[in-house]
């Protein structure tokens, strides 16, 4: 249910941006990245998207969300790593001291606009 | 046509969130976000935290609850400042966002203040999604919630600096193995402070005490 609050954001800021960058066409596609150590269920995402933009400028808009997978380093080793699953240590040297460089993202990527004035 | 964003969804929340963090670094305050399913024992545990640090410790309480002020009744008997946040009376936000923790701030006498407890709404998931300026976030875990939990909430471990395995007194009746909720916690987060204590008989409460004390650098 968190979501909600979250996508409601992110409507607003969607709202804002099209507003700032004067885009003239109509939104068809929101590309989201999301991470995949995020609890944000993308199935409820694109749920509130498409409630909460009825009406309004995107209605047309569909949001897409592509998951980011959790990479890192090794502290330890400094190995590079994908992480897929549980436990958060290193493959290479089983050390738990991670840095996590994404996976927790929830960004606006880009927007796919169909050109109208044409 | 593709027009390039990239944009931070969350920008407002973080942004504030870290405003947060300078205003109680400022006032040498230091947060702690208490995270952990309804019933897991937050309240009791601030209760004994209190209790056993009444000498040194100078607590400001945010509670966070989708309704009613219990908790925060709970808490006045020990004197220590007490902001009751309801998100919801019928099913409000699952968490505690950091424009409510702003506000509550403005409550307390931050300048009377060491550390700020926060008790997150009752919820594993949302609460370690949103950064709220803290310094750090605590997971309370009851035994009777079972030892699967790191495994199936991985955020909230992973996230957390400790955490709390509490109703220790329980262990007779239920069919949890210690060993095995310790080594699912290590697999979420290898680094985390682990203590084990039940809130009820105060057993092992010490050593969480001495904890806090240390992170707070007090007595």
């Amino acid at each position: 249910m968190h979501e909600l609050p979250v996508v409601n954001s992110l409507v607003q800021q969607l709202q804002a941006e099209v507003e700032r960058l004067g885009v003239a066409g109509r939104v068809e596609v929101v590309h989201l990245k999301l991470g995949a150590l995020t609890t944000f269920v993308a199935e409820a995402m694109t749920f509130y998207f498409d409630a909460l933009t009825k009406g309004t400028a995107l209605e047309s808009a569909r949001l897409e969300v592509e998951e980011v997978p959790v990479v890192g380093r090794c502290r330890a080793c400094g190995e590079a790593l994908t992480i897929e699953g549980l436990p958060f240590i290193c493959a290479a040297c089983g050390s738990p001291e991670l840095e996590i460089t994404s996976g927790r993202e929830l960004l606006i990527d880009s927007l796919e606009v169909r050109d109208e004035t044409g | 046509m593709e027009i390039k964003i990239v944009k931070k969804v969350l920008e407002a929340h973080e942004k504030l969130a870290e405003e947060i963090a300078t205003l109680l670094a400022r006032k040498g305050v230091y947060a702690i976000n208490i995270i952990g399913s309804p019933g897991s024992g937050k309240t009791l545990l601030l209760e004994r935290t209190f209790e056993a640090a009444a000498a040194v410790l100078k607590p400001g309480v945010i509670e966070g609850d989708i309704a009613t002020t219990a908790d925060a009744e709970r808490l006045q008997r020990f004197g220590v400042p007490v902001v009751q946040i309801n998100t919801g009376p019928f099913g409000g936000d699952c968490h505690l966002a950091p424009n409510l923790i702003r506000a509550a701030l403005e409550e307390l006498p931050l300048d009377d203040l060491d550390a700020v407890f926060v008790e997150n709404v009752g919820n594993l998931v949302c609460p370690a999604e949103f950064n709220i300026g803290e310094n750090e976030k605590v997971v309370v875990l009851s035994l009777a919630e079972g030892e699967d939990k790191p495994l199936k909430y991985p955020l909230a471990f992973h996230e957390a600096k400790a955490v709390v395995i509490n109703k220790t007194d329980l262990l007779p009746y239920l069919d949890v193995d210690v060993a095995v909720l310790r080594e699912n916690v290590a697999a979420a987060n290898a680094a985390l402070s682990v203590f084990e204590v039940s809130a009820k008989t105060g057993e092992g409460v010490g050593a969480w005490v001495d904890y806090v004390k240390g992170r707070l650098g007090v007595g």
